[in-house]
């Protein structure tokens, strides 16, 4: 009786475990590339217009922060519907009247007037006024606001006297040029004339705060029940990690169609879209297949490019082999981004021709260096490394939870192939990633890192503010080296280590890192936009050809979105969230 | 027994000055901090004018810019007062109230975890001590122990696509409604039951051959009275040793279940923190952590003195 129970025993042991297993074994794989999701086309409004009522849900990154002082995630929910800036993006991303109904300028763009509404007001009833955007631009412009984390201000919007003031130089923040002139036209001076001024201020960092709440409250000024907007939505509820839920303002001068915005936190769910939970949600590359197959999931698909690049980054070293153009250049051309995106992509990302998205620009392609795996053989020849031989083992720093990229490793994969190079992929974490890449590494180590950069707002010029600048990624080793103790010397004031810095790079800037910054001088004098457009793509591809950063991919935003889901449109804007939620309406 | 506690709770002092002392050795020896991850890492520029300048503000004002040891004086005194500052992460969010708002989301999670568990774990422990050795011992030891080799995040997933993609029953994920803890309940406990299960049947075993059981059973005593009335309240006790543990593993560990529910605990918070290098919620939940299982400890001896009349401590 005993062995025979156990017998059973083992006979049961091992149906749970083939029952368990026979439930784990994934699908057969197929070969065949997926059809590319359509963009479905803004449906026209149904004959009685778009509907009022009903809470769009949604997923979003963990904000941790609604003060638009701040650069968070939080930055991005205070921006679509929150807060409203002077100005807001139109369907085009240009600038459209939002508080502001009007806008004019001197004739060489340094001042601009700003002319706002009268019946724009605070969710508590005050009214909105120029004085409430003098006090959060100022409060916004000033670095004693967010010394407890990274300040949202843009130095690139080249306010008067902004960046003088928060480097020290300049101690009266009355000088900066923010002035309401009285309360409904504001007065904002440039250090610089720039023809395309205004959307600047439907960025996150131009939203206002509301000034007798943060006195009130201090840094509580966020919480629910505290917080007071001027946006198309109010702060309902607010539990970290967890969700936030916005109500519609019945202050809001505009028009909402939402009743409210409840969004969700932490990992993105596509189980919570098929479950009915939330109304759109994003797909990562390890759902995209099934959901294809699936054929009511697949039309609720949907896929659009945005302004996000993967780019590889020089690493400085005391190796100077990466400092030889010829070697970079071969190494950006000797890989097939199309082949790449199509094979491993599954649609995520599109190929990146050159560091200028085509989302931005129509030349996008054209100033890239290209694919020319004969070139790039030929380059590597020339610099003394015919078929890699004598090439040393590159180093490619990367930080990805979990496994690395796939696309990263097709690169790899690609540079064995065509160059005959051997890679090292240091996949570290995040933290420690962030601090390697930055020093100057021993003789082994040279190469690159990678790196997903968004500019701030979609526009052409924002590509090149900062972003890849041969000024920075070109300093050599031994520079480099001298570059980081400027930077990290505690016996310098703050003040002095802004112009150290600054006239560093000034006297090591090669030939054409100066050239570039010529360029871009031009350009940001420039008030043509035509001609703009052109000496941005001059230097795009000067940028380009030195290869400091080569070019990866773009991510694409891939999202399913329910079908009563009306006024969405895809936008370059980071991830595929809608430009404002006051857009959306739910036809159900 | 008060001597004893009054020399326990001295050593926990000692012993918790000495996890905050290397937590905070730890942490200065890490590479990478907050600033590097947040700023730096996100511009890319190399001179990062606007940003470069405020770390010195950033650093004054968290205190960052004082000699080491004295920064840890100031955490120390802060653990003392209950006052220890903004987090890097949150700014808006003292560290405390972060304790204090997530702390007890944890601890429910924790305790209704180990009560199901418990509920599943007593009568399968009894039931394979009773009927050791056969059929039902067997499946009931396999049954316990497939719980135990499955992480618990593993099967909240399966638990997730039963519950909420198939039968469309539970919500995914949130904390404002009781049905939102059946799953990450059920995910932790069911991963708990076999470590209880076989302490449970092995405590049984034990007591079941005593002679006070025989002669029980001698005395004509029904399996109600023997076993659930004798056996039982003296099986308990050793449980104690393995339940006290597990509370505290749970109040403390559960990040992916959090994570993955959208459940706004501790664990969350502890993990964002050693990823963005946010010192001061690492420190605080770090010597936090430390104190809880330090005093589930001590309960459980106390538990222990009380309940086994053979035990007294000096």
């Amino acid at each position: 009786m005993r062995s025979l129970s156990k017998a059973v025993a083992l006979l049961l042991a091992m149906i749970l475990m083939a029952a368990a297993l026979g439930g784990c074994v994934p699908g057969q794989k197929k070969e065949t590339a997926p059809t590319t999701p359509t963009t479905p086309t803004t449906p026209a409004a149904t004959a009685s217009g778009p509907k009022t009522g009903g809470i769009f849900r949604t997923y979003v990154f963990n904000p941790t922060s609604l003060d638009p002082a701040f650069w968070t995630w939080g930055s991005h929910i205070t921006r679509m519907g929150l807060l409203e800036g002077l100005v807001r993006y139109d369907a085009k991303l240009q600038a459209a009247p939002a508080v502001a109904e009007k806008w004019e300028s001197n004739a060489d763009k340094t001042v601009w007037k700003f002319s706002l509404r009268k019946n724009a007001k605070w969710s508590n009833g005050d009214p909105v006024t120029a004085k409430d955007f003098e006090y959060s631009l100022k409060r916004v412009i000033d670095p004693a606001t967010s010394a407890g984390g990274s300040g949202s201000y843009q130095g690139n919007a080249e306010i008067k006297n902004a960046e003088q003031f928060r480097k020290g130089e300049i101690k009266d923040i009355n000088q900066v040029g923010v002035k309401a002139l009285d309360d409904y036209t504001l007065e904002i001076t440039l250090a610089k004339g720039n023809a395309t001024f205004p959307i600047r201020l439907a960025e996150p960092w131009a939203m206002p705060a509301h000034k007798a709440t943060v006195e009130k409250f201090g840094k509580d000024f966020i919480k629910p029940g505290n917080y007071v907007s001027n946006g198309p939505f109010m702060l309902k509820s607010w539990t970290i990690n967890t969700d936030m839920e916005l109500v519609r303002n019945p202050n809001y001068w505009g028009k909402v169609y939402l009743d409210g915005v409840k969004m969700m936190m932490t990992a993105a769910n596509v189980i919570a879209y098929e479950s009915n939970e939330v109304d759109m949600v994003e797909v990562g590359a390890q759902d995209i297949d099934r959901i294809l197959k699936d054929p009511n999931l697949s039309k609720e698909l949907t896929q659009a490019p945005t302004g996000t690049l993967t780019s590889f980054f020089n690493l400085r070293s005391a190796n100077p082999i990466m400092e030889d153009i010829r070697v970079r250049q071969a190494l950006a051309m000797s890989f097939d981004r199309d082949k790449i995106v199509k094979a491993v992509g599954r649609g995520t990302v599109g190929a990146a021709y050159s560091t200028v998205p085509p989302v931005v620009a129509t030349w996008s392609k054209e100033v890239g260096l290209g694919y020319d795996v004969a070139k790039a053989k030929k380059l590597m020849a020339d610099a003394g490394y015919p078929d890699g031989k004598g090439f040393p083992e590159m180093t490619l720093m990367v930080s990805y939870q979990g496994d690395v990229d796939p696309v990263i490793m097709a690169v790899v994969d690609e540079w064995k192939n065509n160059l005959g190079i051997k890679v090292k992929v240091d996949n570290a974490e995040w933290g420690l990633h962030t601090k390697n890449r930055i020093e100057l590494l021993p003789k082994e180590t040279a190469g690159f890192f990678t790196n997903a950069n968004n500019a701030g707002f979609p526009g052409l010029s924002a590509y090149f503010a900062g972003l890849f600048d041969p000024n920075d990624w070109g300093l050599k080793g031994a520079q480099w080296g001298e570059f980081r103790k400027l930077q990290t010397d505690p016996k310098i004031d703050a003040s002095q280590r802004a112009k150290l810095l600054e006239d560093f790079k000034v006297a090591n800037a090669s030939p054409e890192a100066k050239q570039y910054k010529d360029l871009l001088d031009k350009a940001g004098k420039e008030t043509d936009a035509a001609k703009q457009e052109a000496i941005y793509k001059e230097a795009a591809k000067l940028r380009d050809s030195l290869a400091y950063v080569i070019p990866i991919s773009y991510i694409n935003s891939v999202r399913l979105i329910k079908p009563y889901v009306k006024g969405y449109a895809p936008n370059a804007f980071l991830l595929g969230h809608p430009l404002y939620w006051n857009d959306l309406w739910l036809d159900k | 027994m008060l001597r004893f506690i009054a020399k326990r709770l001295a050593f926990m002092a000692l012993a918790l000055v000495c996890v905050a002392l290397i937590t905070f050795t730890l942490m200065q020896m890490a590479p990478g901090n907050f600033l590097d991850i947040q700023i730096l890492s996100s511009s890319l520029q190399t001179d990062v004018v606007s940003s470069r300048e405020t770390i010195g503000r950033w650093e004054q004002r968290y205190g960052l810019d004082q000699p080491k040891h004295i920064q840890f004086f100031r955490f120390m005194k802060g653990m003392v007062t209950l006052d220890l500052g903004p987090s890097f992460q949150y700014p808006s969010l003292d560290v405390e109230e972060i304790i204090q708002k997530s702390f007890p989301v944890s601890l429910t999670l924790a305790v209704a975890s180990v009560l199901v568990a418990l509920i599943i774990a007593i009568p399968l422990g009894i039931l394979a001590a009773v009927k050791q050795n056969s059929l039902w011992d067997y499946v009931a030891m396999f049954i316990s122990m497939v719980g135990n080799a499955i992480p618990a995040y593993v099967l909240a997933v399966f638990l997730m696509l039963l519950f909420t993609l198939k039968l469309r029953v539970l919500p995914s994920g949130g904390w404002s409604e009781p049905k939102h803890m059946i799953m990450p309940v059920l995910a932790l406990s069911l991963t708990s039951v076999a470590g209880i299960a076989r302490y449970m049947r092995s405590s049984m075993v034990e007591t079941l051959r005593a002679d006070y059981i025989a002669a029980a059973w001698a005395k004509g005593g029904s399996f109600r009275n023997v076993v659930l009335n004798h056996a039982l309240r003296n099986s308990l006790i050793p449980l104690i040793t393995v339940v006290g543990p597990l509370l505290a593993r749970l109040m403390v560990g559960t990040v992916f279940i959090e994570s993955m529910f959208r459940i706004p605990g501790l664990g969350q918070y502890f993990a964002q923190a050693a990823a963005n290098r946010d010192f001061p919620v690492l420190m605080t939940a770090t010597v936090f952590f430390a104190f809880v299982i330090m005093t589930m400890n001590l309960i459980v001896d106390l538990l222990y003195g009380l309940l086994d009349p053979r035990i007294r401590y000096e």
